[in-house]
């Protein structure tokens, strides 16, 4: 119950510090829908070549806006020595863990539903009973990426070069979220089921791992 | 297809294998060199100053 | 002390690494009759593959390292882990160079996306990640902290990685070029791979004893410069 009391403690704290701002939220809904026109202009697509790479973008798009918002998510804590005030307070280290995932889950899936109506306009897409999987698509993308994300926000915030350094990191290790991803959103999109619960399968067992692991290391990477 | 169509192929194979090895071998002992240099003079330094 | 007799261990390493090596050659360029369809260009395997096998050693050694440092905080391991992953990275490089030389005139092309060669090139990225990690963390004790738990992460990633191509990959027809690879090895071909394994193997021992060597040196250098009261030159 303390464990639980602690995360929403840190997630709202979050959460405020977010809603004053609005920094990290407007850099990543921006940069995202500059992702969508870039790309808009890099293929020029017809309305088949959408349904191919239709899926890949927009999950580009999620992934750069995301690792926008987590690069934030930790420096603010370093400049202002915030994250040693965090530590002087006896609280699980795995709560706050937890709690920062969340808000960083809640940022990017805010930026991402804000961002897939512009998607369906921009690529002229028309979409009714698809939008539920795909939602789901989403959200377990969306946990995936963010979860090893947190963690190594926390490490690339250390470092100097840290902007450079988190995307480094993260991608390589987030191949998988984006191979399933990126495959169940083009077969979402193009009306097949074949292989669609797989995608889906493999997605919900890279976030079981990766929120489990990274939950148990985060208590190393605070340790003085 | 004669068995050595692709001789540049296997000179390449392994060109690039021994590049490697010998690029790596030779960043690690130029810098074990300098290193024992510079534990050498740093020696030097403090036995130096104490007498 | 410590440090000399591991410096004369990488020395004997070192030795028996060339010895080996040397064997090794003399298999895969005198002794194993030429492959029938492939010809000589395939005697790129014997080193190939060998390679790939001890860049995995390289790595599962560097997530042990770092797992082992976050129990145990001995500096030993640390070192370890890094000079592991550092290692892994090169024969890894060897096996994404040699890789394609080898493809290219076999199958008709460099690259191709299948589960072996996408692993490998994302492992590759991986710690060559974690190498950069390592270069611009600041000295100290959280460094080999935030390092250890990158090791332990990429590892686990590895097999994740494979099953996700894999299961991409049968989804669209599977390249053709794929076919036959476990049909098995004439026994001169397998000796000779084995005794190619035992070279590598013994090359990467000799060279992680150095890099551990070389690391300690720059420790006892630091101590030194700390000792001495002088900052020590801006590490190039």
């Amino acid at each position: 119950m303390r464990f639980l009391q602690q995360l929403f403690t840190i997630f709202m704290k979050d959460l405020r510090l977010e809603w004053r701002t609005r920094e990290a939220m407007s850099a990543m809904l921006l940069f995202a829908l500059l992702v969508l026109v870039i790309f808009n202009f890099a293929f020029n697509p017809d309305r088949e070549m959408v349904l191919a790479i239709g899926p890949g973008i927009l999950w580009v798009a999620f992934t750069f806006a995301g690792v926008l918002g987590l690069n934030r998510a930790f420096a603010s804590e370093q400049e202002n020595g915030c994250l040693s005030g965090v530590l002087l307070t006896p609280m699980d280290r795995g709560a706050i863990y937890l709690g920062k995932w969340l808000a960083n889950l809640c940022f990017t899936l805010i930026a991402e539903a804000i961002l897939l109506p512009f998607f369906v306009l921009f690529f002229n897409l028309s979409l009714t009973t698809e939008i539920p999987p795909l939602l789901l698509v989403c959200l377990l993308g969306t946990i995936g990426f963010t979860a090893v994300g947190t963690l190594l926000a926390a490490i690339s915030a250390n470092t100097r070069l840290r902007e450079v350094m988190l995307p480094v990191l993260l991608f390589p290790i987030i191949v998988p979220v984006i191979i399933g991803a990126v495959q169940s959103t083009g077969l979402i999109l193009n009306h097949e089921t074949e292989g669609l619960t797989s995608f889906i399968r493999m997605l919900a067992l890279y976030d079981v791992i990766f929120l489990v692991t990274s939950t148990l290391l985060f208590d190393f990477v605070l340790e003085e | 297809m004669s068995p050595d169509k692709f001789l540049d192929f296997l000179f390449a194979g392994y060109a690039a294998f021994w590049t490697i090895l010998f690029g790596y071998l030779g960043m690690i002992f130029s810098r074990q060199r300098r290193l024992m240099r510079e534990i050498e003079d740093l020696r030097q330094e403090l036995t130096g100053r104490k007498g | 002390m410590r440090l000399e007799r591991l410096h004369t261990a990488a020395n004997v390493a070192t030795a028996i690494a060339w010895g080996a090596i040397v064997w090794a050659l003399y298999m895969v360029f005198h002794f194993v009759p030429m492959e029938r369809t492939m010809g000589n260009v395939q005697r790129i395997f014997y080193f190939h593959v060998p390679s790939a096998m001890v860049s995995f050693l390289a790595f599962f050694i560097c997530f042990l390292a770092s797992l082992a440092y976050l129990f145990t905080r001995r500096r030993g391991l640390d070192i370890a882990a890094q000079a592991s992953a550092e290692i892994g990275v090169v024969f890894c490089s060897v096996v994404l160079i040699t890789g394609p030389i080898w493809a290219k005139p076999i199958w008709g092309i460099w690259w191709t996306w299948d589960a072996r060669l996408t692993t490998t090139l994302v492992l590759w990225l991986i710690y060559v990640a974690y190498l950069m990690l390592r270069a611009y963390l600041p000295e100290g004790s959280r460094k080999a902290n935030l390092a250890a738990v990158v090791g332990i992460l990429g590892f686990l990633d590895v097999p994740v990685v494979y099953m996700s191509i894999r299961w991409w990959r049968t989804q669209h027809p599977a390249p053709v070029i794929m076919g036959g690879k476990g049909s098995g090895l004439a026994p001169p071909m397998s000796q000779t791979l084995r005794v190619c394994m035992i070279a590598m193997l013994c090359l990467f021992i000799a060279l992680l004893l150095r890099r551990i060597v070389v690391e300690l040196l720059q420790d006892e250098v630091d101590h030194l410069y700390r000792e001495a009261d002088v900052a020590p030159p801006e590490r190039g």
